[in-house]
């Protein structure tokens, strides 16, 4: 208790204060600037902690990770640009919602789960740390392999009416997600010789084509669309009556926890969280064929998910030492270069850490919900501005991100090639959210799978697998997995089968 | 109507600002070009980017900083030398960025034994030797090897000793991918200590971080890395650290305590040296100044004082020495995954 006074006295000191409100509408912004993604608003925050003592710091940069993932959402919403590639899965119902002049209840709806998703992540980081750390110490490369699994397992379900197009476009992502240096042998694939393919194919500037460039150039191909979107209805965000909120309130509570243990897995982060939170409800939810049309549930999944992974990487970062994700990496960072040494003995010797950790991400997300519903006035109003003006803004908001990831122009290149790509995937009635899924899901699978196998003993490749699949967790998920996969398309078949008799 | 012009004026400016604010972090804006060498004697007349071959808090990103920091802070460098981080594949992106900027004089970036092997295990076919200019080499660092406190293995020698039994009785884990930093300064202890089948070791790499967790989680049984990843869980005394790969025991009040590699019986050091390097045909008025720019530095209280405080050595060498110093190395990393991966070919044929 004399701790968490401590942490909330860190927070509540004037200067503080006003330094979080600071961060966090920094955070926002930079989260909805496309290609400035989570890391990099940590990053670009850093030179903003100089001055102050370290525990002020990570407060700071916490309030900043926080916002700019909350910040993502509110662009994925409105522009179908996701800010941050986490709130990816966002754009599949908000953008949908936007188009209907519903904007301002999918804005609502996302401030409020995220909101309540960082929240509940903050505490568990706070009361089951110690337990919290166990459990990350017990996932390995093949539990990982298994929930990045699960994610791509979604690919069937996706739009079911189209399931042969949609599994194509989600192998075509996993194949992108093999270009490049092989993983563990660091020994080009698929590259034709070229330099540019080496480093392989760049999640953000691939997700910022196919989302904002292809939005752009369908605006301009069909502009009739566009009345919708800046068209009648209130625009500001609204936050979600009680009885919307109520209806889903259980998502809210299961993405929050899965997001929280996802979040504390070394190499997941907020990307898989949501992505793996979107698809666990589609599955659960009892009318998944709303999914995608711009339905409540598929804001609150995602969004709760990927705030609660930020409680969640914070976790091993400050009882071990250990960054959980890019962004506690940057952070880490910034405090060693404090002078702090990162460990197990931080939290005993200086635990008003841990609690200035949490007093900042508490009152951070709740700050956030005024602060975005603030800057999303602003931004609806940008929905006004004519699209002649605002299509060629995004895409220069589009290439500066592009950009803007690794400083090289291949990326720009690749984001432009993405766009047309992604034009002629919804012409041809192609699914680019299985193809972003495959890319984004692909690698992570990829890697573990194979470390897995290196680190499982068999004398051959299958008693290898064998062993993988005795794993308790690794097993139990995998066969969800199998059966996830196959009954979208087993059940047609039955209910043929069925008519026919 | 009038308020919400102003709130929208506001925004944009707002984004503006921010936007340059993005581009000044990201470091875009200064493309590094080569510019007409107009003569030596102005050298350096405007902005010299430098180049951290990987991504913020590690080892090359910290010298790259401290450098930059101890150069203008003392103003012996007149222009802003901005850090930019060109992560990806061991380094290969920075090098491939140096090799564009061919003959520039605006443009330099720091690296250590990976340049080499990135290049010797086939990542890149970029070379030390044909696409940069060896400028002064600045430090060296050492890595170490650990186990998790419950490990049966109290020093370096019992390690060898199961693996001389059977090499693929211990998953060795690092930071760096396979056949590159970490896994051959674990190579190179095995084969002085004389074990035997190299290549059977299964190593994993966890680039992006999580080998101290996997280690610690008991999926791998003995971590290489650097000395950084592992010194906060050693205080805690959840990991033991077996050894230090460096000559001599290193002068830092938790370090002090590990043995060398020479005394579990070991008779081989490894150095992970960081140097500072430009692009190829780097004009000579360019490479003489930053030479001399570079020894300055080193005698530096500055320099000293943070040597002192990320427990570096500091090991000056200039130009020409670096060069020499670059051949020999690279010849004894070649020999050296000729013989470890070498076997692993003809075991495939």
């Amino acid at each position: 208790m004399e701790l968490l006074t401590s942490g909330l006295a860190v927070v509540f000191q004037p200067t503080m204060f006003i330094l979080i409100i600071f961060a966090v509408f920094l955070g926002t912004l930079f989260g909805a600037l496309p290609g400035v993604s989570a890391t990099m608003a940590v990053t670009l925050g850093i030179p903003f902690t100089y001055k102050m003592d370290a525990v002020s710091a990570i407060a700071f940069l916490v309030a900043i990770y926080c916002a700019s993932i909350t910040g993502g959402g509110m662009t994925a919403i409105l522009f179908k640009i996701p800010g941050v590639p986490s709130s990816a899965p966002t754009t599949y119902d908000g953008y949908p919602m936007a188009q209907r002049g519903e904007a301002g209840k999918a804005l609502g709806m996302q401030l409020v789960c995220s909101a309540i998703g960082g929240m509940f992540a903050a505490v568990c980081m706070l009361v089951l740390s110690p337990q919290l750390t166990q459990a990350a110490l017990s996932f390995g490369p093949s539990e990982l392999f298994a929930i990045s699994f699960m994610g791509l397992s979604i690919l069937t379900s996706l739009e079911t009416d189209n399931i042969c197009r949609t599994i194509i476009s989600g192998l075509l992502g996993l194949l992108l997600a093999c270009i490049g240096l092989d993983p563990l042998l660091g020994v080009p694939r698929l590259t034709f010789g070229t330099r540019f393919l080496t480093s392989g194919i760049e999640m953000i500037p691939v997700m910022i084509g196919f989302f904002a460039v292809t939005e752009v150039l369908k605006q301009t191909a069909k502009p009739s669309k566009l009345q919708a979107v800046g068209g009648s209805g209130n625009m500001s965000a609204k936050l979600p009556t009680l009885k919307e909120f109520l209806s889903v309130k259980w998502i809210v509570v299961r993405c929050s926890i899965l997001g929280t243990v996802i979040g504390i897995l070394p190499g997941a982060g907020a990307t898989i969280a949501s992505f793996l939170c979107y698809s666990a409800e589609q599955k659960m939810s009892k009318h998944p064929e709303k999914f995608g049309t711009g339905c409540f549930d598929g804001i609150a999944a995602p969004e709760t998910g990927n705030n609660a992974a930020t409680g969640g990487a914070m976790v091993p970062l400050l009882s071990l030492g250990i960054p959980g994700g890019n962004a506690a990496a940057i952070m880490m960072s910034a405090l060693v270069l404090k002078g702090v040494t990162m460990g197990p003995l931080l939290l005993v010797d200086q635990p008003q850490f841990l609690s200035a950790t949490f007093a900042s991400m508490f009152v951070s997300n709740i700050i956030m919900v005024f602060a975005a519903i603030v800057i999303a006035k602003v931004f609806v109003q940008i929905l006004k501005i004519p699209y002649s003006i605002l299509g060629p803004t995004i895409i220069m908001m589009a290439t500066i991100g592009a950009y803007a990831t690794k400083n090289t122009a291949v990326d720009v290149i690749l984001m432009a090639v993405s766009g047309l790509i992604g034009f002629l995937f919804a012409k041809c009635k192609f699914n680019s959210s299985a193809m972003i899924l495959g890319l984004v899901l692909g690698v992570i699978c990829e890697s573990n799978l194979r470390r897995a196998v290196t680190i499982a003993e068999g004398d051959t490749l299958f008693a290898a697998f064998a062993n993988l699949a005795m794993r308790p967790v690794t097993g139990i998920v995998l066969i969800v997995c199998v059966v996830v996969l196959v009954w979208p398309v087993v059940k047609p078949m039955i209910a043929k089968k069925k008519e026919n008799k | 109507m009038k308020v919400k012009m102003g709130t929208g004026m506001r925004k944009l400016k707002q984004t503006a600002l921010l936007l340059v604010l993005a581009a000044a972090a990201s470091g875009c804006g200064r493309e590094a070009e080569g510019t007409e060498p107009a003569s030596g004697d102005e050298y350096p007349r405007e902005a010299v980017e430098m180049i951290a071959p990987a991504g913020r808090g590690g080892g090359y990103d910290l010298t790259m900083r401290t450098v930059a920091q101890c150069l203008t802070s003392s103003g012996q460098v007149p222009v802003p030398l901005p850090v930019t981080n060109k992560p990806g594949d061991g380094g290969s992106v920075a090098l491939e960025y140096l090799a564009e900027n061919k003959g520039s004089d605006t443009v330099l970036s720091v690296f250590s034994p990976p340049i080499c092997l990135i290049n010797l295990n086939g990542t890149t076919s970029y070379s030390y030797k044909e696409n940069t200019t060896p400028v002064a080499k600045l430090l060296v660092d050492y890595g170490c090897f650990a186990v998790r406190s419950d490990s049966p293995y109290e020093d370096l020698g019992e390690v060898m000793e199961a693996l001389k039994e059977d090499p693929s009785s211990l998953t060795i884990g690092g930071t760096s991918s396979i056949w590159s930093m970490d896994h051959l300064q674990f190579l190179v202890m095995a084969r002085a200590a004389g074990v035997e089948g190299l290549d059977q070791i299964p190593y994993s790499g966890f680039e992006n971080g999580g080998a101290v967790s996997q280690l610690m989680g008991g999926r791998i049984d003995v971590l290489s890395a650097g000395i950084s990843d592992v010194v906060g869980l050693m205080e805690s005394g959840d990991l033991r650290v077996l050894a230090v790969t460096s000559g001599e025991r290193l002068d830092n009040e938790t370090m002090r305590s590990v043995p060398t590699c020479m005394e579990s019986g070991i008779d081989e050091v490894f150095f992970n040296w960081r140097g500072i390097f430009g692009p190829e045909d780097m004009p000579d008025y360019a490479l003489n100044y930053w030479e001399e720019t570079l020894e300055n530095m080193a005698r530096t209280e500055c320099w000293e004082e943070y040597c002192s405080q990320y427990g570096w050595t500091m090991d000056y060498m200039g130009h020409e020495e670096f060069e020499q110093f670059l051949d020999e190395t690279n010849e004894e990393y070649r020999l050296l995954l000729e013989e470890v991966m070498g076997g692993e070919d003809s075991q495939g044929e």
